[in-house]
C-alpha cells in the first residue's frame, strides 16, 4: 500500500475498505493516498497516480463544481459537500471535501445508482407523458368514480369532444352509446386488480353517424400500499381495419357464394397436392362429400388413371405441373374419375397460387364435358351426314345470302336452275331474280318468316331457269347466319310430281265426265221405268226402281265430289255470287235433309238476319254436308241443332250432334283430303272422305272460316264463319 | 198433246243417253231427230226447224258451245229454244250463251220432261 500520507496504517485500512472513495491531495494537487475504492473510479493503477497532479491526469475535472469547492475548501479551510455528475466517470458521487493545512481529504460516495433511477424515472414519465400525448392512440385514466382524470389529445378526438370536457365526466356522458361497457370494464379492473386487454366494441361518438369500433386496453395503477387507486386504459379507433375486415369477410363470403354457386368445379389444392377446398359442383361432379376430401390428395382422387385405364403419374399432370413447373395448364382431352370407379371427360385449368414469390399451392376449374362432347359427336354425324346430302345431289342443296346471290350450291341446285358452277362463281345465279313476279309477294313472306323464326317449312314455287322455261320446286330454307344473314335452302325439283298431279286431275276430270253420261242414262231409264211400271200398277217393281234410283243419287254424289276436288285442285271452283239472306239457305238445306233423316228432329235456334254475297248452291252443299255428317255420326241421338248467331260483321253458323265425336288428334285432319275417321263406331259409314274438305275450301273462298268442337263420345258441333255482306 | 207433234233435236255425244233421252221423249209423244254434228245441223236447218233443241255441253271441252253459238248467231235460229245438258250447272256459260235451259247431269226425269214441255209450248 503506497504511504505518502500522514494516516496511519490503521486508519489506512479502514479506509482501503470502506465501500466510498477516498483519496487525499497536498496542496500542490498531487495524489497524496487513494484507496482501493478509488483506484476503481479512476480505472488506473494506484502506483500510476500517486504522486501525480490529478487535474492534469484528468483535465475534465477541472470543469467540475467540486473542483471550485476543492479550491473553496483550500481556501478557506471549511468542509465542502456536493452531489454531482462526473462525466469523465460517468458517475454521481456526494463529494465530501475535508481541507486540512498541507492535504485535503476526499469523499466520493457512489451515488450514481440512485441517481441514475431517479434520472430514469423523470426521463421514462416525460417519455410517457410524450408518448401519451403524441401516441396514435387514446389514452385514458380513470378515477376511483369512474369519472376521466386524464386524457389524451387522440382519445379526444376519437370521442370528437375536447380534451378539458372530459375531466370529471364519466363515460356515460361523453360516448352514451359505450358508456355503460366502458365503466363496466373500469370499474372490473379497479375491483379484480387485473388488466383487461384487447376488447372491441362498438358504438357511435357524438356527432359520428357511421357506427364505429374500438379497441381498448385497460390496466390497473397501483398505490405504494398496493390498492389500485386509478384505471388507465389505452383506446385505439379501429373502424378503419374493422370496416376493412368486415368488407373482406363480406367478399369472403360473397367469393365463397360464388364458389358454390358457379356450375364450374372448383378445388384448391396445397403444395402437396392436398384438397384445401371444392365447391358443390366440383364435389358433385366428383360425387363426393366436403368432408371426403379435404386433406386428402386430389391427383389419387380424381386423376390417378387415363381413360384407357392406365395409371397416369402425377410427375406427367399438368395440373401437378403448376405446382413444381409453376405453370398454368389448361386441357380439354383428359378425364376425371368419380368416386363410384367412373370417369367423364373434362376440361380444366389449373393455375399456381403464388404468395411472396413462392407457390403455396394451384386452383383447378374444371368442368365436365360429357354433353358437349355428345354434342360435338352429333355435330359431326350431322355434318357427315349434311355432306353426304349435299353430294349426292338427290336434293338441290344452296347457301345463299340475303340479297339472293347463291354463294354456295350442289350440282343439283344449279341442275334445277340450269345454271353452270362457272355461273354461279362469277355471282350470276340469284334465287330472287329466279323467281317468277306471281311469286315474289309469297317469297317475300316467306323471307320475312325465316328470319323471324330461323326456318321455314317447305313450300311450294316456281323458279325461272337460265334458259327462261320454268321449273316447279318445293323449297324449305333455314338461316345459318344471322349476322351475315345467309341462309340455306333445299330445293325439290317436282316438275314429275307436278305432270302426274296434273295427270291425275284430269283423269279424275275425265273420268267424272264420263262417268255423268251413263249415270245420268241409268237414271233416265230407272225413272222412266218407274213411271210406266206405276201405271201398270206394279208397285213392287216401282219399289225397287225407287231404290235404285237413291243409289244412283248416292254415286252421282261421289261423282260430283270428286269433281269439285278436281276443280280446287285445279284452281277451278268458281263461285256464282249472288246476295241473299243466309237464314233462306240454313232453313232450305234443314228442309231437305229432314226428308230423308226422319229419326233426327233438327232443331233451328237463332237467326242470322243478314245478307250475304255468296255461292248460295256451295253454301247450301256445305250445310247439307255438315247436316247430314250430324245425322250420320250420331245413330243413337234424336236431335241435332242447327244455331246461327251474329257478331260483328260475322254471321257462325254451328252444327251440333250428339253422336260419337271426333278424338281431339283428329279434329283438324278430318279437313284433310281423303280423310276418314276410321274407328269401332264410324265403321259402315262410307264415303270419300271429301265432304269436309270441299266444305273447307268453300267457306275459305268465302274469306270464312270452319272448325270443330268435340268431346269423343259427346258429338261435336261444326263451326263456320261468313262476313256479312256490305 | 194436241195438234201436231213438236219436234226435238237432239245433239248429245253420248249414244246411251241419246238412246234413253230418245225413248223417253217418244213415249212422250215428241218427234226426235238426231243431230251428230254442227254440220249435219247447219244442213238440217236448211229445211226446217225444231221447236226445241237439246244439247250436251262439256266441261272440258268445246264441241256444244260453238255449236250453240253459231245458232244464236243467225236471225232465223237464233229464236230455237235450246236446253242444254251439262255435267255442270254452269249458270254463267248458260246466260252468256242465252240459253233457255240448263240441266245438270243427271237430272230428274220428271223434271227434265216439264221444262221440255214449257220450253215446245213457248215455241209456238
Amino acid at each position: 500500500m503506497p504511504r505518502y500520507s500522514k494516516l496511519d496504517k490503521q486508519t489506512a485500512t479502514v479506509l482501503e475498505r470502506i465501500s466510498d472513495s477516498f483519496l487525499v491531495l497536498d496542496n500542490k494537487d498531487l495524489v497524496v493516498f487513494l484507496n482501493k475504492q478509488a483506484e476503481k473510479v479512476f480505472t488506473t493503477p494506484r502506483n500510476n497516480l500517486i504522486g501525480k497532479n490529478i487535474f492534469s491526469l484528468y483535465p475534465g475535472l477541472k470543469k467540475t463544481k467540486t473542483y471550485s469547492l476543492y479550491q473553496k475548501a483550500q481556501k478557506t479551510g471549511k468542509a465542502q459537500q456536493i452531489e454531482e455528475y462526473f462525466p469523465t466517470f460517468n458517475l454521481w458521487f456526494r463529494v465530501s471535501i475535508y481541507p486540512s493545512s498541507d492535504e485535503t481529504s476526499i469523499y466520493l460516495h457512489n451515488l450514481s445508482k440512485h441517481k441514475r433511477s431517479e434520472k430514469e424515472r423523470e426521463e421514462t414519465l416525460k417519455l410517457l407523458n410524450a408518448i401519451i400525448d403524441t401516441a396514435p392512440i387514446g389514452f385514458v385514466l380513470y378515477d376511483k368514480k369512474l369519472t376521466y382524470r386524464r386524457v389524451n389529445k387522440w382519445l379526444s378526438e376519437i370521442n370528437n369532444v375536447p380534451i378539458n370536457k372530459h375531466i370529471g365526466k364519466k363515460p356515460v356522458e361523453i360516448v352514451p352509446s359505450a358508456g355503460s361497457k366502458i365503466q363496466k370494464n373500469v370499474k372490473k379492473v379497479f375491483t379484480s386488480g387485473k388488466q383487461i386487454t384487447s376488447i372491441e366494441f362498438s358504438g357511435k361518438s357524438n356527432s359520428n353517424e357511421d357506427a364505429r369500433y374500438w379497441q381498448s386496453s385497460y390496466f390497473p395503477i397501483f398505490s405504494s400500499q398496493k390498492e389500485v387507486m386509478a384505471v388507465g386504459a389505452f383506446v385505439r379507433d379501429v373502424t378503419q381495419r374493422k370496416k376493412a375486415e368486415i368488407q373482406l369477410k363480406k367478399r369472403e363470403q360473397e367469393f365463397r357464394q360464388l364458389l358454390q354457386s358457379t356450375d364450374q368445379g372448383i378445388y384448391g389444392i396445397d403444395r402437396k397436392g392436398n384438397c384445401t377446398f371444392i365447391n358443390q359442383a366440383a364435389a358433385d361432379m366428383i360425387g363426393v362429400s366436403y368432408k371426403q376430401v379435404i386433406g386428402k390428395n386430389m391427383h389419387r382422387i380424381v386423376h390417378h388413371s387415363t381413360s384407357k385405364r392406365e395409371p397416369y403419374p402425377a410427375e406427367k399432370c399438368p395440373i401437378i405441373h403448376a405446382l413444381t413447373k409453376n405453370e398454368g395448364a389448361r386441357v380439354a382431352d383428359e378425364v376425371f374419375w368419380k368416386k363410384d370407379g367412373s370417369f367423364f371427360p373434362v376440361e380444366y385449368s389449373s393455375y399456381p397460387i403464388i404468395e411472396d414469390g413462392k407457390t403455396v399451392g394451384a386452383v383447378v376449374t374444371f368442368n365436365d364435358i360429357t354433353k358437349r362432347k355428345e354434342y360435338e359427336e352429333a355435330l359431326r354425324v350431322s355434318e357427315t351426314r349434311f355432306k353426304a346430302l349435299f353430294n349426292a345431289n338427290i336434293i338441290g342443296v344452296s347457301i345463299e345470302n340475303a340479297e339472293g346471290k347463291v354463294l354456295e350450291a350442289n350440282d343439283a341446285f344449279l341442275n334445277i336452275l340450269g345454271y353452270t358452277r362457272q355461273d354461279m362463281h362469277e355471282g350470276l345465279v340469284n334465287w330472287k331474280e329466279a323467281t317468277p313476279p306471281e311469286y315474289k309477294r309469297l317469297t317475300e313472306k316467306m323471307l320475312k318468316r325465316l328470319i323471324e323464326k330461323g326456318i321455314n317449312e317447305s313450300y311450294e314455287k316456281e323458279y325461272i331457269r337460265k334458259d327462261g322455261t320454268r321449273i316447279p320446286v318445293v323449297v324449305g330454307n333455314a338461316v345459318l347466319d344471322h349476322k351475315k344473314k345467309e341462309g340455306i335452302s333445299f330445293v325439290l325439283d317436282i316438275t314429275d310430281q307436278k305432270e302426274a298431279e296434273k295427270r291425275k286431275d284430269e283423269f279424275i276430270g275425265m273420268a267424272s265426265h264420263e262417268l255423268k253420261n251413263p249415270i245420268t242414262t241409268i237414271k233416265a231409264y230407272a225413272q222412266f221405268l218407274q213411271r210406266y211400271l206405276q201405271d201398270y200398277g206394279d208397285q213392287d217393281a216401282v219399289d225397287y226402281l225407287s231404290k235404285m234410283d237413291k243409289q244412283i243419287d248416292r254415286l252421282t254424289g261421289l261423282i260430283t265430289e270428286l269433281l269439285d276436288v278436281t276443280k280446287i285442285n285445279t284452281g277451278k271452283l268458281q263461285l256464282y255470287k249472288k246476295m241473299f239472306n243466309l237464314d233462306e239457305v240454313v232453313e232450305d238445306a234443314i228442309e231437305n235433309v229432314r226428308i230423308t233423316a226422319k229419326k233426327h228432329r233438327i232443331i233451328k235456334l237463332g237467326k242470322s238476319r243478314a245478307m250475304v254475297e255468296a255461292d248460295r248452291d256451295r253454301l247450301s252443299q256445305v250445310m247439307i254436308n255438315l247436316l247430314t255428317n250430324a245425322i250420320k255420326y250420331s245413330p243413337q241421338s234424336k236431335k241435332v241443332i242447327v244455331k246461327t248467331t251474329r257478331k260483328n260483321g260475322t254471321i257462325t253458323v254451328a252444327v251440333q250432334d250428339f253422336g260419337i265425336g271426333i278424338p281431339k288428334n283428329r279434329q283438324k285432319k278430318i279437313f284433310e283430303r281423303f280423310y276418314r275417321i276410321n274407328n269401332q263406331q264410324s265403321r259402315g259409314l262410307s264415303n270419300l272422305g271429301l265432304g269436309l274438305y270441299i266444305a273447307r275450301e268453300i267457306i275459305k273462298l268465302h274469306k270464312g272460316k270452319i272448325w270443330v268442337e268435340s268431346v269423343e263420345g259427346k258429338g261435336a258441333t261444326f263451326y263456320f264463319t261468313l262476313p256479312v255482306a256490305g | 198433246m194436241n195438234g201436231t207433234r213438236k219436234s226435238i233435236w237432239i245433239s248429245i255425244d253420248d249414244e246411251g243417253l241419246t238412246q234413253a233421252i230418245q225413248t223417253i221423249l217418244a213415249q212422250e209423244d215428241f218427234n226426235i231427230k238426231i243431230v251428230e254434228d254442227e254440220n249435219h245441223l247447219q244442213t238440217e236447218l236448211k229445211t226446217t226447224k225444231p221447236d226445241l233443241l237439246l244439247l250436251d255441253i262439256h266441261f272440258f271441252e268445246n264441241n256444244g258451245v260453238c255449236m250453240l253459238k253459231e245458232l244464236k248467231k243467225n236471225r232465223p235460229t237464233s229464236d230455237i229454244p235450246v236446253m242444254v245438258l251439262s255435267e255442270e250447272l254452269d249458270r254463267k256459260v248458260c246466260s252468256r250463251l242465252e240459253v233457255d235451259e240448263c240441266l245438270a247431269k243427271p237430272f230428274d226425269i220428271e223434271l227434265f220432261l216439264r221444262k221440255v214441255n214449257d220450253l215446245t209450248q213457248s215455241s209456238n
